[in-house]
């Protein structure tokens, strides 16, 4: 099976500037994921260099491949940190990590650095879970959830969902939006079941007058998408004669969080629109990592 | 007579062509989605090439598997379990019962003595996915397909969830984190896939057979076919190009339409 | 038609029909009456009896939501779900409460919240939590009926108490609702309602033996339509009594002059089960086939059920009933005679795990089945229990048995319509049965 519909592009950058030698404490965050793995380097509070790649089979290597990525050609090496928090799903296998951190703290953390600090829900969108995490208005976690297992997997089924289609995972989101109206969507209990349905969706079926256009299609997977993140949003957030209120902004991270087929039907469900980043979300764990270590240096 | 059966499942779509009831050319390709009539037509002409025939030849063409819509140069369209059933007859004579463990879909029918049919099983939503999840799992950690599973590699029953494929990857994936070698996790891997798919024989009445005809992709798998062996209590037949066996059938059930 | 083998004619009291349902779907906007929750009309009967109350049962309403309009059903189903109601729970009971939450209706109008609930356990287990989501959203009043049941022989002594403490909790409930909503019970109208009912069985049951001819005078879709205007009391029981007796006169006609449902019909089968309501175009797809559905215990056990007669004729079960013809002077004669004289009745097919498995051959039999199809709901369990174990007791009695997947009538989200209709070719397939139709 040919993968290059379904591999979205890694992501590599270090800052050439040397204001790293001026700017006290750095530190560094991996997050190891099931399927990505972000590194970010921070110094003084703000993003010197990150990496986003696939996790592979080897989650140290993973680790550790990152890491030397995000500080790449910066000058900054190992030695210069302070202190490396790891985070993630294989946070035990980060053998240069001095310390680990929930993806919850990290997340929450992250996306105040990402977002600011109007953001009050952030919805975690990531290759085998979904987490939802409300905030208060300082930088504390009030409140937290994450999918029931039976949603697990979301965004890793979406690269094989690709794969199989013939369709790049950064373009699936943006052509389901071409749809001039969204059908029903596939079914929401499992992604197994959303991609069986979906695969069945092409020809001509039987009892349809026309068949659904490609766009439409992939409108009716994605949607099935965005209405289980809806339910764990919803089931964490006030409620107002049955509308989901959010209160403050809403931000997405994780992987999914760059497809706006999904992005978009939630805030459309929803009557808001999420606050955006110059950096890339899925470095949101990385970086509150990096930024929970540097407070505990400090001793905060 | 010259016959031609396309097979078009969630991951491949499979070409052959048979004179005579012989198999002369056949050819493999990805399905893809909007693409399919498309990719129906090259797997179509490539199988034809290595027949070294032209397609006003071919008598008949006829299609099955998911995508059996999408190939609108077919005459005729029949069912996988119809496939199944004539390929394993033509393929292995004597055959008493067919099961096929593809990319996306189990089935399981034992062949009648005066019908094609007796009865027949197909696997329920939490059986979908077995192939899939084989490969998938092969690729992400980076061992080929053929050889996933292989060898004396210890594997703990329980480690990986013979209920549910999804909840399969999750755990893979949790003794990869726990520092499990991976074709440890390989072979929990495929066990847990046997036991799946093997679920799908608990449907039916009849007792089991030593003429039984495995078909489909998995057949590759050296592992998987042993494990599957030792879940259902069978000893296979497997012919040759087993993976071509839908097509084949699909080619043999469009002599049915030319029949007077 | 390719393959007509009979006369078809669409039936004479459609029109009828739809009166009746018209004036049903009025009923509950009226703020003049009490409005409750209730379960399946033979335990909410009495509200007829009563001058300003109307029971109002949960299961048509999330069914009929799921067929008129699924985008709002499953708002509906979204906003019970982030409450913390499972999504396995009946799709019935998502639907309807759901909109409770969202506190409209499909078509923007308030929410008509009830007052009281009335549930009752049914072994589809998440009609355990039947009358919850409700009761919890605002202090209302609740009763709950019992469900009746054992398993094994029938053992007087505990029919007698059975019998006993349903009655009596029945009579118990209509002392207490008299006196919370201050309305009185006319126990006139409860021994015509009585009476009435009696009759409807009787009717129901003629319809059933009916459907038991080849070829079938009506299907089960035609049934569909039919078989909750037996239970809409309000409308007026007699004029339900009018329709069924006008139905099964017509029925009897057909029968005799061979009018089929299907003119095609060379296969029927049955179910087990109301089907996805957003879906029952796949019965008009097995028509190309010339398959024709006779329909479920379900949709025939609110009319009594057919047997095997020892002399191999078909008739109705012979379970104890009271005489019809019974006086009836006291509440309680009137509660007594309702229940009947089987605290079991009509439900062993659906409760007793060991009769069960078993209880479809002899539905297939009387109905002169050639196969069965299933639906294996993830939502409301209790209906997918036993259900394997049916489907391998027809197949090895010889019958053709089909199963497919979904998550409850009421509820679209797992019915992969795509895959039930290659589903259903395969099955037809398998039976060497090709489309009538060019396809």
């Amino acid at each position: 099976m040919d993968h290059k519909y379904g591999r979205w592009p890694e992501d590599v950058w270090s800052s050439h500037s040397a204001g790293w030698r001026q700017a006290g404490k750095i530190t560094a965050g991996i997050d190891v994921g099931t399927t990505s793995t972000q590194a970010a380097v921070l110094c003084g509070g703000a993003l010197y260099g990150y990496a986003n790649l696939h996790t592979g089979a080897d989650f140290g290597a993973a680790a550790g491949r990152a890491l030397d990525l995000a500080l790449g050609d910066s000058g900054m090496t190992r030695a210069d940190l302070a202190a490396v928090c790891g985070t993630g799903f294989g946070k035990r296998n980060i053998a240069c990590a001095d310390s680990t951190m929930d993806e919850v703290h990290c997340h929450a953390r992250g996306a105040r650095f990402l977002f600011g600090a109007g953001v009050r829900t952030v919805a975690d969108l990531g290759g085998q879970t979904v987490k939802a995490i409300r905030l208060y208005d300082w930088n504390r976690v009030r409140d937290f959830m994450i999918n029931d297992k039976c949603a697990t997997g979301e965004g890793r089924s979406l690269e094989v969902l690709c794969d199989l289609l013939h369709i790049s995972i950064t373009e699936i989101g943006p052509k389901s939006l071409e749809a001039e109206r969204d059908p029903e969507p596939v079914s929401t209990t499992c992604w197994a079941y959303a991609n069986a349905e979906t695969l069945g969706l092409f020809g001509r079926p039987e009892f349809k007058a026309e068949p659904l256009t490609e766009a439409e299609i992939y409108a009716s997977h994605l949607f099935a998408y965005a209405w289980r993140i809806l339910g764990v949003i919803g089931r964490l957030s006030p409620l107002d004669a049955g509308e989901i209120q959010i209160d403050g902004g809403l931000a997405f991270t994780g992987g999914l969080a760059k497809n706006p087929g999904i992005t978009r039907r939630i805030e459309r469900e929803l009557g808001v629109t999420a606050l955006t980043s110059r950096w890339d979300p899925m470095l949101a764990g990385a970086i509150g990592a990096a930024l929970l270590a540097a407070e505990q240096e400090a001793g905060e | 007579m010259i016959l031609a059966g396309i097979d078009m499942g969630i991951e491949a779509t499979k070409a052959v062509v048979l004179r005579d009831g012989a198999i002369i050319g056949r050819a493999k390709a990805s399905t893809g989605g909007t693409d399919r009539p498309i990719q129906a037509r090259q797997t179509y002409d490539a199988a034809l090439a290595a027949a070294g025939i032209a397609a006003i030849e071919v008598e008949a063409v006829s299609a099955t598997g998911i995508g059996k819509y999408d190939v609108p140069f077919a005459g005729r369209r029949v069912t996988e379990v119809i496939a199944a059933a004539h390929g394993a007859g033509h393929l292995c004579p004597g055959a008493t019962a067919v099961m096929s463990v593809g990319a996306g879909e189990t089935l399981i029918a034992a062949l009648g003595a005066d019908r094609l049919i007796d009865e027949y099983a197909l696997s329920q939503k939490c059986i979908a996915g077995v192939g899939l999840f084989l490969r998938t799992m092969a690729d992400r950690l980076g061992i080929p397909l053929d050889l996933f599973g292989d060898g004396e590699a210890a594997c703990v029953p329980t480690a990986v969830s013979d209920g549910c494929m999804v909840f399969a990857e999750l755990d893979a994936l949790s003794m990869l984190n726990r520092g499990a070698e991976p074709q440890t996790v390989a072979a929990a891997c495929i066990r847990a896939a046997a036991v799946r798919a093997a679920n799908t024989g608990f449907d039916l009445t009849v007792p089991n057979d030593t003429r039984t005809v495995l078909i489909g992709g998995t057949a590759k798998n050296r592992a998987f076919v042993r494990a599957l062996e030792a879940a259902m209590g069978i000893a296979f037949i497997i012919p040759a190009g087993a993976e071509y066996a839908g097509a084949v059938g699909a080619a043999i059930s469009g002599a049915k339409g030319l029949r007077k | 038609m390719k393959g007509q083998r009979w006369e078809t004619r669409p039936l004479d009291c459609w029109q009828l029909a739809k009166e009746l349902r018209r004036s049903y779907d009025n009923s509950l906007a009226d703020s003049s009456i009490v409005l409750g929750n209730g379960t399946t009309n033979f335990y909410v009967d009495w509200q007829v009896a009563f001058p300003a109350i109307v029971v109002a049962e949960d299961n048509p309403i999330g069914a009929m939501m799921a067929q008129q309009n699924e985008a709002f059903a499953r708002k509906a189903r979204l906003a019970s779900e982030v409450r913390g109601w499972g999504r396995e729970i009946c799709g019935y009971h998502n639907n309807c409460w759901g909109a409770q939450f969202l506190g409209r209706t499909a078509d923007g109008k308030p929410f008509p919240e009830r007052q009281f609930t009335v549930p009752f356990p049914c072994v589809c287990d998440s009609h355990i939590k039947r009358g919850q989501q409700c009761r919890d959203y605002k202090p209302i009043a609740r009763w709950t009926n019992d469900f009746t049941m054992y398993i094994g022989e029938r053992d007087e002594k505990r029919e007698e108490a059975m019998l006993d403490h349903r009655n009596f909790n029945t009579l118990k409930q209509l002392n207490e609702i008299e006196s919370v909503f201050g309305q009185r019970l006319d126990d006139g109208k409860l021994f015509e309602l009585a009476r009435n009912c009696r009759l409807l069985k009787q009717y129901m049951t003629n319809v059933s033996y009916f459907m038991t001819f080849t070829p079938s005078p009506l299907s089960v879709k035609d049934l569909y339509s039919f078989f909750q205007l037996g239970g809409l009391a309000k409308i007026g029981p007699e004029k339900a009594v009018h329709f069924w007796k006008t139905l099964r006169d017509e029925v009897e006609w057909r029968v005799q002059n061979q009018i089929a449902a299907v003119g095609s019909e060379r296969f029927r089968w049955i179910e087990a089960h109301p089907p996805s309501w957003h879906f029952l175009k796949y019965y008009r797809y097995m028509e190309k086939y010339g398959a024709v559905c006779l329909g479920s215990q379900y949709t025939h056990f609110s009319q009594s059920q057919l047997e095997r007669k020892p002399d191999g004729s078909i008739g109705e079960r012979s379970y104890p009933v009271y005489d019809p013809d019974m006086e009836l002077t006291t509440r309680e004669d009137a509660v007594r005679f309702m229940t009947g004289p089987d605290a079991r009745a009509p439900h062993h097919f659906k409760i007793d795990e060991y009769l069960r498995p078993y209880a479809l051959n002899e539905f297939a039999d009387v109905f002169h089945a050639d196969g069965a199809m299933f639906g294996l709901w993830r939502s409301g369990v209790g209906c997918a229990v036993t259900r394997k174990e049916q489907a391998m007791r027809l197949r090895q009695a010889g019958y053709s048995v089909m199963c497919y997947e979904g998550s409850q009538p009421g509820d679209r989200v797992d019915l992969d319509e795509k895959r039930l209709i290659d589903q259903l070719d395969t099955w037809m397939e398998s039976l060497g049965l090709e489309k009538l139709e060019d396809v």
